[in-house]
């Protein structure tokens, strides 16, 4: 009788413990700072203009606590790509198409949200350190199904994959660059990315 | 007094962070410091790692990168296009199409006719559509989903007042996914054959150009006559489709380096997955 509570207390504590070290569950993760650039899209105080700039720079902040920037832009290029890029190249072309992604994720919710609704549906434990994260965007009549996939790394769970109508962003990108970088050179894609931007800075906010 | 109250802030401060953050994972990994507030351009201000001199985000271990670039092969996506040319042009047709016509008039569209009529016309032309979903998942087996499907069409063809009214959605038992002749043929290992691109139609491919045709006879706003009511009805429900989905397009644009392949790619993955459900 004795063993058999302690076996129970010790399966709680151990659950209790994997539970505490792999910190909180990737949905959790995700859903507050979704939420958070939610409430900043429909916080009155940005509707101004003049406060857009500072509307992004808020919703960029709650981005960088998820999204894991540094693999979706080492993802986008094939291991043989990345290796043959400087690490000066390496670092210029994170910092591009981290902006680049953003910008474009940005322009379009800002520009036009629509009373937008995040259902998050539920999460996928595909090993202990990855998972699946099945949300989906409701919009009038429209749902759109957003997957995020999403590993444990340094401590935090944080996106390195998103599918848009099972669409991969790392698998789109990657077919866009090595198409791009069959015939171009790593340079040539920074600079393509940076007219890209520029271009998106001209067009931004404006709904198109 | 003040070495106390210091203390206690510190205290309180490295208590904080551990309890939102686990202190080391299994790997051995250390915990990344804190995000700091930041604007969109510069990048992350990190702290070196002093034994590698590396950047703690920097460091990917190796089963990360197998995890990283498996999930990216994954995306990866190759089909034959050997009409490229024709298919660029068409594209750049439908791409003015879009821009000239169909955009400014679904959005006076949208501008003149409220949102729950525009939602019940939808509802209404999809339910219309509904033998063409029945008939797909009887030929791929799927028997319950037929049933939901012809459950869903009662209710809403009935109770649902001929389909303007999705009474179906309130019930998550009824939920059902698209199903056509290119998912079926596709499930009966027919490949893609190659990548076609349709005017106002848009991308398809050999097989589900196909599909389309079955998909055609299914419908019944086909057999409308005349063939011009058949043909403005269809374009009615393109521009009301069109009012819900404006700007979704320019995205995909804005986004990609050349936009004719990024779709094509797009459109591949999006049947194959729709074919795998």
């Amino acid at each position: 009788m004795n063993r058999k509570i302690i076996i129970f207390a010790l399966i709680v504590f151990v659950v209790g413990m994997t539970q505490l070290a792999h910190g909180a569950q990737p949905l959790e993760e995700l859903k507050a700072p979704i939420e958070q650039v939610i409430s900043i899209l429909r916080d009155p105080q940005y509707k101004a203009t003049s406060k857009k700039d500072l509307q992004r720079e808020k919703m960029w902040e709650n981005a960088r606590k998820i999204f894991d920037f540094e693999a979706i832009a080492r993802g986008s290029l094939s291991r043989f790509r990345w290796d043959s890029c400087t690490p000066r190249q390496r670092e210029e072309f994170t910092d591009v198409f981290t902006t680049f992604i953003g910008n474009n994720y940005f322009n379009k919710i800002q520009g036009k949200y629509h009373n937008e609704e995040v259902v998050f549906l539920k999460q996928e434990m595909l090993t202990e350190s990855k998972a699946r994260v099945l949300t989906k965007i409701k919009r009038e009549s429209l749902e759109i199904p957003v997957d995020y996939s999403m590993w444990l790394r340094g401590g935090n769970w944080k996106i390195f994959n998103v599918y848009i109508e099972g669409v991969s962003l790392l698998g789109n990108y990657r077919n866009e660059f090595e198409r791009f970088l069959t015939n171009s050179s790593a340079d040539e894609l920074i600079l393509e990315l940076k007219k890209k931007i520029e271009r998106q800075k001209k067009g931004e906010i404006v709904e198109k | 007094m003040r070495y106390v109250s210091i203390l206690l802030v510190v205290l309180t401060v490295y208590t904080t962070g551990c309890a939102h953050r686990s202190t080391i994972t299994p790997s051995g990994e250390q915990p990344t410091p804190p995000s700091l507030p930041n604007g969109a351009t510069q990048p992350l201000p990190e702290k070196p790692n002093p034994t590698t001199g590396k950047n703690e985000q920097e460091i990917f271990l190796d089963k990360d990168l197998d995890t990283l670039y498996e999930e990216a092969d994954a995306g990866v996506v190759q089909v034959s296009d050997p009409i490229a040319p024709l298919n660029r042009a068409i594209f750049y047709f439908n791409d003015k199409l879009y821009f000239w016509v169909l955009k400014p008039v679904a959005r006076g569209y949208r501008y003149l006719i409220p949102t729950p009529v525009r939602i019940a016309v939808k509802s209404f032309f999809y339910n219309l559509t509904t033998p063409v979903r029945v008939v797909n998942c009887v030929l791929q087996g799927k028997l319950s989903s037929a049933g939901r499907e012809l459950t869903r069409f009662v209710v809403n063809s009935t109770v649902g007042m001929l389909g303007f009214v999705d009474i179906a959605q309130n019930y998550p038992q009824l939920s059902v996914k698209e199903e056509d002749f290119g998912q079926t043929f596709g499930t009966y290992g027919i490949g893609n054959g190659f990548y076609v691109v349709w005017p106002i139609l848009g991308p398809s491919t050999l097989r589900d150009s196909v599909g389309m045709i079955g998909d055609r006879f299914l419908n019944p706003v086909t057999y409308v006559q005349p063939i011009e009511a058949a043909i403005g009805v269809a374009a009615y429900e393109k521009v009301n489709d069109t009012s819900f989905r404006i700007g979704d397009y320019e995205a995909i644009k804005d986004a990609s380096l050349d936009p004719y392949a990024a779709i094509r790619d797009a459109y591949i993955q999006h049947r194959r997955k729709k074919t795998e459900e």
